[in-house]
């Protein structure tokens, strides 16, 4: 594969009314631990759920070269997973069995799961450090947990490109932690993710490359510390912060509201 | 997947449990039949009292009783399942009622004593007038469009059905009404059969194939499309396998209620949560209760023609109760 795995031209989405994302064009190539930040409403999740063909968009997503519009549904499952914002779990499923769910677009209908199947959704529930409650049913754990497992899920959809949308949120430092190193590893295997983030500091520091956006538009584009600059921080977010580095990394912390002009 | 073998143990055993309770219903009834000669009478071609009883009316009803339970308790199943609420059931999308409306409309207007198919046919006419009315009401919307178009219908009809028993001409007519509404399979014929099974079958395979949509409907609408789901497809065939099944199911047995919301509650956590799982076995639970039910009323009081849907509900609401006492805990 020569080209970008997933390419935006001219996107433009209509919410109620409102252009919530206009023109918008991004390129990510495989490898790539893209970042995207920017503050409430900026249409991070509006631009995922638009990638992932959920809502009408103009413009045009491909991934490897091939127009989502043009693919079934299937063919789109196997090309991108999506991690949706929501914890939704509807029913007491076993974890296993959820994380199986994410081999839904694999199978052909009736067929059991195969031995492929088993070892993915296994590796997926080893990666997320979800396998030691795999029985459990997965309404009855907790808010962190329960993302990890989400995660687990899509994982074990085995694609090429993986959204999510706030993936680190409501997991403690360590999972946070551990989260990042998956996507960065995922991305060293020569796949591309994309993760809408709040947390500056984790972005900084685990993502390859940051892509922020203001009022549905890309307002900074490139590595962590050509994005997270005092001014954009200033100007975009409306904060001051502390810039620094450590172990070979950029560190960065809002400190306090500035005013703004 | 995992966990295979008690789930096929439940099915094994449900399945059984339908077949017992299907032969008995065949086997059962105030003419005092052995149970032999009953069951070689259904295959024998003479033209006997015994063998006009079997094949004349317990064979229908006995049939009857398994695709009506079969098909209450499958949608009732799907509907939960896709609407992602626990309280769904064949009557919240308006199908019930509205089959109801077309029936009473036919009794009333003297449409069923002219024409002996007449109260199946407006029934069945009745569901699929729902079936257009919702889909075109909910669109490409989400789940909360389609319960509220159904609830719409639902009251619509509901208030038809009210006008019709109000200015109804005479007693006996108001009378038929409310009985029909109670439901019931007692005097039907194999043409009850023969009409409503086409519609059910073909109901019964668009539910069927729903089972992993789903399941990938457990995690949410946005994630079961990013997972391959076709989420108006699903919608298309949950709505219109509805109407089609339970449509028919309520043009030949009348309102029975309680079934489509009970059953999947029931058996829910003995499928481990999974839908596709779920729906073969809230088919044979269905059916289960349906024939054990329609047995019952035969023996509960006979001779007064205790009505199906009643019995259903007398027995349904308390269970369902103590089902809500128990888990309520996991609720909060």
């Amino acid at each position: 594969m020569s080209g970008p795995l997933l390419d935006i031209a001219g996107l433009d989405v209509d919410l109620g009314g409102t252009s919530v994302v206009r023109g918008l064009s991004l390129s990510v190539k495989t490898g790539e631990f893209v970042g995207l930040i920017g503050p409430n409403g900026a249409g991070k999740s509006t631009l995922l759920r638009a990638i992932a063909g959920l809502i009408p968009v103009g413009g045009t997503v491909s991934v490897a070269g091939e127009r989502l519009d043009r693919l079934g549904t299937t063919e789109r499952a196997l090309r991108l997973a999506y991690v949706p914002q929501e914890h939704e779990i509807a029913w007491p499923v076993p974890v296993e069995t959820l994380v199986a769910l994410g081999r839904t677009p694999h199978r052909s209908s009736f067929t059991p799961l195969s031995s492929r199947d088993r070892q993915t959704v296994k590796d997926a529930m080893v990666r997320m450090d979800v396998a030691r409650f795999a029985k459990r049913p997965a309404t009855a754990l907790s808010g962190g947990e329960k993302a990890r497992v989400l995660i687990a899920r899509a994982l074990a959809q085995d694609t090429p490109l993986i959204l999510a949308d706030e993936p680190a949120a409501g997991l403690d430092p360590a999972y946070q932690i551990a989260l990042m190193r998956v996507f960065r590893d995922l991305a060293g295997e020569g796949r591309g993710i994309i993760a809408s983030m709040h947390d500056l500091g984790l972005s900084a520091r685990w993502c390859t490359r940051l892509v922020l956006l203001n009022g549905g538009k890309i307002v900074a584009d490139g590595p962590p510390e050509a994005v997270l600059t005092p001014e954009t921080l200033r100007s975009i977010y409306g904060v001051s912060g502390f810039f620094g580095t450590a172990e070979d990394g950029l560190v960065v912390q809002p400190l306090d509201l500035v005013e703004r002009r | 997947m995992m966990a295979s073998r008690g789930y096929w143990l439940l099915i094994g055993g449900l399945t059984f449990l339908t077949f017992v309770l299907f032969v008995l219903s065949l086997a059962l009834g105030p003419a005092g039949i052995a149970f032999g000669e009953s069951l070689s009478a259904l295959f024998s071609g003479d033209g006997g009292p015994i063998v006009l009883i079997m094949q004349e009316i317990r064979l229908p009803r006995a049939i009857l009783g398994l695709l009506t339970g079969a098909t209450l308790g499958l949608s009732g199943a799907v509907l939960q399942g896709f609407l992602r609420n626990p309280l769904a059931e064949p009557g919240l999308v308006g199908i019930s009622s509205s089959a109801s409306l077309g029936a009473v409309l036919a009794i009333y207007t003297g449409f069923s004593a002219a024409f002996p198919l007449g109260l199946p046919l407006a029934a069945l006419a009745g569901a699929l007038i729902a079936v257009i009315v919702v889909q075109a009401l909910a669109g490409s919307g989400g789940v909360l469009t389609v319960i509220l178009a159904g609830v719409a219908v639902s009251s619509f009809a509901s208030a038809m059905t009210s006008l019709a028993l109000n200015l109804s001409p005479n007693p006996f007519a108001a009378l038929e009404i409310m009985f029909w509404m109670l439901g019931s399979l007692a005097d039907r014929s194999m043409t009850h059969v023969w009409l409503a099974t086409p519609f059910i079958l073909a109901g019964w395979l668009m539910l069927a194939s729903l089972g992993r949509s789903l399941d990938a409907l457990t995690l949410g609408a946005d994630a079961a499309a990013s997972m391959g789901v076709d989420l108006n497809r699903t919608r298309r065939f949950a709505i219109l396998g509805t109407a089609l099944s339970v449509g028919a199911a309520t043009a030949v047995a009348g309102a029975i209620g309680f079934v489509g919301l009970v059953i999947p509650h029931i058996l829910r956590p003995l499928t481990g949560g999974l839908q596709s799982r779920l729906l073969p076995a809230s088919a044979l639970g269905g059916a289960s209760m349906i024939l054990a039910a329609d047995i019952l009323v035969r023996f509960v009081a006979p001779g007064r023609d205790l009505k199906l849907g009643v019995l259903t509900a007398i027995v349904g609401a308390p269970f369902f109760l103590w089902l809500v006492w128990k888990s309520r805990r996991d609720l909060l």
